[in-house]
């Protein structure tokens, strides 16, 4: 089967013989749907032996002779219809496409090529050989006659002047008589008969044919089941192809109009110059005539053995395939052939023709031989004429230059010049190639002699040929294998015997070719004859013998492609690509063109499984010498396409370009790429394959969306064989399209006329119809967010005023994560469950609200029916220019819960058009049932710009929901298209866009709104102001809410309605100027006294219940506060602005809880119970968040510091002697000038003072004041006030002492200061608000922790002495403050609006300890400790048990008593002796042992070297009683004063306290031992001798007193200095 | 008509720069033909592959011809290929086009961030490119 090139050439050079047969013979053939030539067609080879001499008288064996049967009155077609024939014979085969157009191994890709390869066979053995005569005995009239009449009539044609039979030789013409027999209808003996007569008149040229000798059953279907192989599948696929196919041969030779006028054999082999003479029969003394046939009938094409010659890379499957394609097509056509012929009949076949071959047309071959041989060597003599000599010398000109058509000498068919190529062609014929090559070659000599150039070129062409058939011949191989081998190793290979000349032949052979094509293009002008020529060249230059010359194939296939024909020039295209693809392979030694081409087609494709070339040196050394050209025959398959489109063949053109793509695919030859997509796209949109035509316009819009391959090469795997994410490679590799952007808009306009042809048709054949995936716009990746439970209005919050009711702002798109985590959102709802619920679920999972790329998504989140989901993705349009887009909406996908309902699910994707969407979209899919999808009606894309779109869909149905994409419709914008194309995308490639949201239980159908007024949106530091917020039940089943609860990041910021109650009113008493009162810690009614024992977490406070707020209709929550369906609370709240945050905008957050007070919650926390069975989670609760911005100014900075001291006791202040001075410094830091942004405090007004402490209050006299305080810019304020110790010892630890002094005079007390304080103690109170003020015993009680952080910080050191700081104050000093700001609005004008206004604020210092000066740094209240570590406090700690030195320095306090001034006359007494007495108070609560101790040692040293001293002396003396031991109970003075004596030697200022010191410890009986504060050395308190002038401190070290270890050495500074004067 | 068409190709065949140059009195008006000069040139990479391995030199000369137009070429060690699809010939112009262009090539690789046979987007490159071109092939 295998057929190599030699077999090829051979089969298309066979010889003709003509065919002339009777009707009848005719007709008995027809039995068969068989004419008498396609009965012999499948036969026509010979398969005995034979042989004949030659010229020389050498026996020559003949195999495999190949004869070719034609019709004697065969003419070809006129050119139009040859050309049209050819277009037909290309589009009847049409490349099957597959749907995929990178499918590459298209099966008929190589038909064509086929055709191509063979459709020039023409007029080189136009005369025929023999000549059968047909008769049948079914005649009316005898055999005989009838085979007369039949030669007359071919006698006639011959006498025709064109058109008629050329004869080869025309004094001899073969004859060959066959009598069909129909077995079938009549008798043998008849058929007997009738042939020995015909056998007597026309002698050995006869033979009876027997056929028809099956019984037909009447049933075609015995055919096959006997087995009878069908002879003509492969001849005759098809009626009118194969007609179209023997068009197609002529096609060529009347393809040049230029010789349509002259006969077309004229200018084709020189032979056959003229007409067959009409004398045959005086020639002829044997009736026998022998016709030549004058054409050559090629073989079908698409027989699979030309398929084999040619080129293809075909795999036998694909052979296999088209055969029984082909085979199918045929039976479909219901023509049974040969149903008529036996087994017999075809050997008779066989036999008919062997014995036509060695009977007759061998021997006549073989005498002609002789004749020409004998002509020739007469002519020898003669050598070359003086006429050709001649001419040889003045027309010698060179063939095959460029020049003017030589006009060609033509000879007469019987000229001698021809007879030499007479006979080569005869060996030719008989496969004696050498002795042809010879001929041909002297022949040639002669024809460039006379100048007959188109003989000429013929005959070299014909050289050519030879001389490959020679040397590739199997007799030549057999005989000499080394031959052979060389033959296939090829120029590279060829050492041994034969190979040299083999070589040189093969050159030689190339040159001959060369010459030939030249010859026919350049001087004949005859493209037809020279595209063959260049055919078979082409052909024979694959071939190992001559090197495999590929490059060389392809581009003498291409010098060919002109702009003549456009189909033509196609088809030497597609075949140069196909030469140049195809690749030799050096150690075959047979040609196998076809495992070769496939290697390299696989070598092409990049998308296979091979690794990608890496081009290390010995690939490209390999490539270098036989290495395909991929590249040029993609571009030479992308001319090919183009051609084939121009010649209306888009099939084939469609083909071409997507095999070029191959190779171009992924590589980033975007300009390439594209010119080929958009060629594709439109030639499938032509074709009728939207598919394909929308799949190459898409891939030409889209940034590429697969990622060039070589890309993976880059990126190192990680490590396991984890597919590389396509995130991975990322957007930056991805190449903006950089077509113009009026190219884009072509593009775009063709992919839209494509989708819609694509929906046309799918409307037409299917029901379903699914969305087209558009390229363009992209939805960026991670930019898809979804938003839940939002709130109903979007909101806004640029259009809200301070005096408009807000709506909370719950959690937006704008919204970011970052955000959240600073504000720590899941905190916040950890504290609220803790505070509403007593405890977090152990796998607490914080409701999330927005998720976007960076949320944890691995649990799908759970929407509410009724709310919407909204979905914000990012459209990136690439293309450069605009995109309009309209109706935009979400595809969902419904599966209703399992239990419930059968699982029916229900998706919107199939909404597709216009009428869809509004009519089967509210019925058939579940559109406004299921769920409710809002419709975003156009935005417009700009070029290459990112937009974001919100869309929203409103689940109405309990089940899953499925996000799927977005639908969309895309029309063009190019104004001249004005039809809105409809078309949608659906985008799953992101698969963060599959939101399941599943639709809510009963439990969420709650809702409640939260509306604030009057948020402020700008603050001074410390600034109160009060808002309200409205709670409303807003949830659509009427459920009843409960557990209300807001918790913010920032508790000192915040202050909520607490109850009036707090504030006992009554027992307020006015004391000179200041208003005392009780601050009730708790309130005093507490009627859920459960829910009050639940310690609140810090920043959480629970609304409603114990809160002033009120209902809308003023009634009280209920007694469950429970906030019924429809209903509103009302809570005030008050806002203060956070400190220290200096001039920047501050975002303060509220979270608030709520949840469904109904039977349910006891199924859910049923259900969280069940957690552990991975149940899904089912939360029962919901939140609103509130997150707004404040602009903010640091404007009142306040320090205090608390100094104890022992004085007369005051009127007024009961009896202790204890008071407690309080210095305060009040500075305005603001910006003295106002910026744009900033605002500024021009003016600060003290307004009152508070102190708020268990035991102090402020002293009933007024500060020492100026009238006015007014504070400017960057001015400060130093303030004192007194408090002294409430005479109250037993104090009620619920409620607070809480004094207040009115500080501004002009301020009447009774007259609210601020018009939002209903009550002058709130809220300055609440923000002041201590719970470990009084807290003794009750630590870790209620609201352990609400309160300033930095009181919070102190509280864990001070608190962890276990209430045993003794020194702590717990005192709050308020300081309220009203203060004109000046904001400057950055408006957009020029000028910027100024803003006044009066804010009224606060601030205060706690004074805790009173030694400790608290004015520093972290007095500043609501400093920029962060929530989190408060949170941290709030545990019951365990700090260190050491009370520190400093905290236990003001334990004792002391009052010294004595005359200030002592007048002394030294010249008296030498000693001045003062009485001193010393009353010491013990300040703290615990029972203090106290030592006094005087030391006579000690002291400062007199400074001599200095005249003066600046310091009082301590040159003096204790005498008398020199130490005491006091017990001092809690709280209690010494009883009775402790006299010492000083003794003075000199006159001077003394400092009493330096030889003073006091020590002290806890009475041990009294508290366990690890109470007991123990201190290793005292404090000396060297350094600050410096900085404390005027007064001395001593540290006595060497005063041990006999306390113990345990004891503390008290040394307080003594501002008693008593000055000794001498008298 | 003076135009250069320039593009170094990176060892997957894939262009890794590609820039056009034409001379400063033409205006392009040829927009349509700049997916010819892609075809043209990704086809004469085969004969650039073919010719690297006859010669020792990087600089290829003339390579390939389709009609009118002429591809010079010119690989570096590394077998990065450098291409110029010209129409006039211009033989010793673009030899040192190439040669100037390579020692920018080699500059630029030796970036660390740069990888291999990925695109080069530099501002700074371009401009370089467009400087050797104007004194070597348009100018």
């Amino acid at each position: 089967m295998k057929n190599s090139p030699q077999e090829f050439i051979q089969k298309t050079f066979s010889p003709m013989v003509a065919v002339i047969s009777s009707t009848a013979a005719e007709n008995v053939c027809q039995k068969n749907n068989l004419s008498f030539i396609d009965l012999l067609r499948p036969f026509s080879r010979l398969t005995c032996e034979a042989q004949f001499r030659d010229p020389s008288g050498a026996s020559i064996p003949v195999r495999g002779l190949q004869l070719c049967f034609r019709q004697v009155d065969h003419v070809p077609p006129p050119p139009p219809l040859a050309r049209r024939m050819l277009d037909d014979a290309v589009a009847s085969t049409p490349p099957s496409l597959p749907s995929n157009l990178r499918n590459s191994d298209d099966p008929n890709r190589e038909e064509d090529v086929v055709d191509e390869t063979h459709f020039p066979w023409f007029e080189l053995w136009r005369e025929e050989i023999g000549f059968l005569v047909v008769s049948s005995v079914e005649e009316e009239i005898s055999t005989v006659e009838r085979l007369n009449s039949l030669w007359k009539e071919v006698q006639k044609l011959s006498s025709k002047t064109t058109g008629g039979p050329k004869w080869f030789f025309t004094n001899s013409i073969l004859k060959y008589c066959v009598v069909l027999h129909d077995e079938s209808s009549s008798e043998p003996q008849r058929a007997e008969a009738a042939f020995s007569e015909v056998k007597c008149v026309f002698g050995v040229g006869c033979h009876l044919l027997r056929i028809n000798s099956r019984k037909l059953n009447g049933n075609a279907n015995d055919n096959e089941e006997n087995g009878v192989i069908d002879y003509w599948v492969p001849y005759l696929p098809a009626q009118n192809v194969e007609n179209a196919e023997d068009l197609l041969l002529f096609k060529e030779e009347v393809h040049d109009p230029a010789s349509d006028s002259i006969p077309m054999q004229k200018d084709s082999i020189p032979e056959i110059g003229e007409e067959a003479s009409p004398d045959v029969d005086k020639d002829d003394t044997d009736t026998s005539s022998i016709p030549s046939l004058s054409y050559v009938v090629q073989d079908h094409p698409l027989s699979p053995e030309t398929e084999k010659v040619s080129m293809a890379g075909m795999n036998e499957d694909s052979e296999n395939s088209s055969t029984k394609r082909y085979g199918s097509i045929r039976k479909n056509q219901a023509v049974m052939r040969g149903a008529h012929l036996s087994n017999a009949d075809i050997e008779n076949i066989k036999a008919m023709i062997n014995d036509f071959c060695t009977r007759s047309f061998i021997p006549h071959a073989e005498r002609l031989m002789q004749i020409l041989h004998e002509g020739i060597s007469n002519r020898k003599g003669m050598s070359r004429s003086l006429f050709s000599a001649t001419k040889r010398w003045f027309g010698g000109n060179r063939p095959g230059l460029q020049g003017p058509p030589v006009p060609s000498i033509s000879y007469a068919s019987d000229a001698p010049e021809l007879q030499l190529r007479r006979l080569a062609d005869l060996c030719f014929l008989l496969g004696h190639y050498s002795v042809a090559s010879d001929a041909y070659r002297s022949a040639k000599r002669d024809f460039a002699a006379d100048g007959a150039w188109t003989h000429f070129a013929g005959a070299l062409e014909m050289a050519g040929l030879a001389a490959y058939l020679h040397w590739n011949s199997p007799g030549l191989s057999q005989s000499d294998p080394t031959g052979s081998s060389a033959q296939g190793v090829g120029p590279l290979g060829a050492v041994v015997g034969g190979g040299p000349s083999s070589l040189e032949a093969a050159k030689k052979a190339i040159e001959y070719f060369d010459q030939s094509v030249l010859t026919y293009l350049n001087t004949c002008r005859m493209y037809n004859l020279a595209t063959r020529a260049t055919l078979l060249a082409s052909e024979v230059l694959l071939t190992p013998w001559a090197g495999s010359k590929h490059g060389e194939a392809a581009a003498s296939l291409v010098r060919l492609a002109g702009e003549d024909s456009d189909l033509r020039s196609a088809l030497l295209l597609e075949r140069a690509s196909l030469c140049l693809l195809s690749f030799r392979q050096p150690l075959q030694t047979s040609v196998k063109l076809k495992t070769s081409s496939t290697n390299a087609l696989q070598s092409l494709s990049p998308g296979q499984e091979t690794a990608p070339v890496t081009p290390n040196n010995l690939t490209l050394a390999l490539s270098a010498s036989s290495k395909a050209l991929p590249r040029k025959a993609a571009l030479h398959a992308v001319l090919a396409g183009h051609r084939y489109s121009k010649a209306g063949h888009r099939p084939h053109a469609l083909r071409c370009y997507a095999q070029a793509y191959k190779v171009y695919e992924g590589k980033g030859w975007r300009l390439a790429e594209d010119h080929i997509h958009f060629a594709m796209g439109r030639l499938a949109s032509h074709l009728k394959r939207p598919e394909n035509a929308a799949h190459s316009f898409s891939l030409l819009l889209s940034p590429s969306l697969n990622p060039p391959f070589y890309v993976s090469a880059f990126t190192p795997s990680p490590t396991t064989n984890q597919p590389v994410s396509p995130s991975a490679s990322g957007p930056v590799l991805i190449p903006t399209r950089n077509q113009p952007p009026s190219q884009q808009a072509i593009f775009l306009k063709e992919f839209l006329n494509a989708q819609i042809q694509l929906k046309m048709k799918d409307t037409e054949n299917s029901e379903k119809k699914s969305l087209p995936v558009l390229p363009i716009p992209t939805i960026e990746q991670g930019s898809v967010r979804v938003l839940l439970g939002s709130s109903p209005s979007l909101p806004d919050t640029h259009q809200q005023i301070n005096d408009r009711v807000q709506l909370a702002s719950g959690v937006g798109f704008g919204s970011k994560v970052e955000e959240d985590g600073n504000i720590g959102w899941a905190k916040l709802e950890e504290n609220l469950l803790l505070a509403a619920q007593g405890s977090v679920p152990m796998l607490f999972m914080p409701t999330v609200q927005l998720y976007s790329d960076t949320t944890d998504n691995s649990i799908s989140p759970i929407g509410v029916m009724g709310e919407p989901v909204l979905v914000q993705i990012r459209l990136c349009n690439p293309l450069g220019i605009p995109l309009p887009l309209s109706d935009i909406r979400l595809l969902w996908m419904h599966t209703p819960q399992s239990d419930s309902k059968p699982p029916t699910e229900k998706s919107s994707t199939s909404s597709d058009d216009n009428t869809s969407l509004k009519d089967e979209g509210c019925k058939g899919n579940g559109e406004g049932v299921v769920a409710r999808t809002q419709v975003l009606p156009s935005i417009i894309l700009a070029p290459t710009s990112n937009q974001e779109v919100v869309l929203s869909i409103t689940p109405l149905c309990m089940g899953e929901l499925r996000i799927q994409g977005i639908a969309f419709r895309l029309s063009n914008p190019t104004p001249g298209m004005q039809d809105t194309s409809k078309l949608s995308s659906s985008d799953s490639s992101s698969g963060n866009l599959m939101v399941e949201a599943k639709s809510p239980e009963k439990l969420w159908d709650i809702a409640m709104s939260v509306a604030f007024k009057g948020l402020p949106t700008e603050l001074v530091g410390g600034e109160i102001r009060s808002c309200h917020i409205e709670l409303r039940n807003v949830g659509l089943r009427s459920l009843p809410l409960r557990s209300l609860f807001v918790a913010t990041p920032s508790p000192n910021t915040f202050c909520f309605g607490l109850n009036s109650s707090h504030a006992d009113k009554r027992n307020a008493v006015k004391t000179g100027d200041v208003t005392l009162a009780k601050w009730r810690n708790s309130p005093v009614n507490n009627e859920l006294g459960k829910d009050n024992v639940r310690p609140l977490p810090p920043g959480v406070w629970k609304l409603g219940t114990n809160s002033i707020a009120k209902r809308d209709g003023g009634e009280m929550l209920d007694k469950d506060s429970l906030l019924g369906p429809g209903q509103g609370l009302i809570v005030p709240m008050w806002v203060r602005g956070p400190e220290g945050q200096g001039e920047k905008s501050v975002s303060l957050s509220l979270l608030f809880y709520y949840e469904a007070a109904d039977e349910l919650h006891v199924g859910t926390s049923e259900i969280q119970k069940g957690s552990f069975q991975r149940s899904p989670r089912r939360p029962c609760h919901r939140l609103v968040r509130h997150s707004w911005k404040v602009e903010m100014l640091d404007a009142v900075e306040l320090r205090g510091r608390g100094g104890g001291s022992i004085g007369e006791v005051l009127p007024g202040c009961g009896s202790s002697p204890q008071s407690l001075s309080l210095t305060l410094n009040l500075k305005n830091c603001s910006p003295s000038t106002v910026r744009p942004g900033v605002g500024m405090v021009s003016e600060v007004n003290l307004l009152r003072a508070s102190l708020a402490s268990l035991h102090w209050a402020f002293a009933p006299k007024k500060p020492i004041l100026p009238v006015e305080v007014k504070l400017g810019a960057q001015e400060s304020v130093n303030l004192l006030f007194k408090a002294h110790r409430s005479e109250d010892n037993n104090p009620n630890e619920e409620s607070i002492l809480f004094s207040d002094v009115l500080l501004d005079e002009t301020m009447n007390s009774g007259v609210s200061l601020d018009p939002h304080t209903q009550h002058w103690a709130l809220p300055a109170m609440p923000f002041s608000y201590q719970s470990r003020i009084g807290e003794e015993g009750k630590t870790g009680k209620s609201s352990s922790d609400i309160g300033d952080d930095d009181r919070a910080e102190e509280a864990t050191i001070t608190s962890s002495a276990e209430s045993s700081m003794p020194t702590r104050l717990d005192a709050t000093l308020i300081l309220r403050w009203k203060a004109l700001v000046k904001w400057n609005t950055m408006s957009d004008g020029a000028e910027s609006m100024t803003k006044e206004h009066w804010a009224f604020g606060q601030h205060q210092v706690s004074i805790d300890a009173l030694s400790l000066t608290p004015g520093s740094n972290h007095s500043i209240l609501g400093g920029g400790v962060s929530w989190s570590q408060s949170t941290l406090h709030s545990l019951p700690n365990s700090v260190s048990q050491m009370t520190p030195l400093e905290v236990l320095q003001r334990l004792v306090t002391h009052s010294i008593f004595h005359p200030p001034r002592v007048i002394h006359d030294f010249s008296h007494s030498r000693l001045c002796l003062v009485p001193v007495k010393l009353i010491l108070q013990n300040c703290s609560n615990y029972h203090l042992v106290v030592e006094v101790q005087t030391s006579s040692l000690g002291g400062y040293p007199a400074n001599k070297n200095q005249l003066y001293s600046p310091h009082p002396s301590g040159q003096f003396l204790w005498v008398g009683r020199i130490s005491a031991m006091v017990n001092l109970l809690p709280h209690a003075s010494s009883q009775e004063a402790i006299t010492l004596t000083a003794a003075f030697p000199a006159p001077g200022t003394y400092n009493l306290a330096s030889r003073l010191s006091v020590s002290c410890r806890q009475c041990i009986d009294k508290k366990d031992k690890d109470v007991m504060l123990s201190l290793d050395k005292p404090n000396t308190l060297e350094s600050e001798k410096a900085t404390l002038e005027g007064s001395i401190e001593l540290g006595s070290k060497d005063l041990r007193t006999h306390l113990g270890k345990d004891a503390v050495t008290q040394v307080w500074r003594v501002e008693s200095a008593v000055v000794v004067v001498g008298a | 008509m003076a135009t250069y068409y320039f593009l170094i190709v990176g060892h997957y065949d894939n262009p890794i720069f590609e820039m056009e140059f034409t001379s400063a009195n033409r205006e392009t008006k040829k927009e349509d033909h700049r997916h010819l000069t892609q075809f043209i040139a990704h086809a004469a990479l085969d004969l650039v592959d073919e010719h690297a391995w006859k010669t020792g030199n990087a600089y290829l000369k003339t390579v390939d011809k389709f009609n009118n137009w002429l591809v010079s070429a010119f690989i570096t060690s590394s077998h990065i290929r450098f291409l110029l699809v010209h129409e006039p010939k211009n033989e010793d112009g673009i030899r040192n086009f190439f040669s100037e262009m390579y020692e920018v090539y080699i500059k630029y690789s030796m970036n660390p961030f740069y990888q291999v046979d990925t695109d080069i987007r530099c501002a700074a490159f371009e401009r370089k490119a467009l400087f050797l071109a104007r004194k070597y092939l348009t100018g």
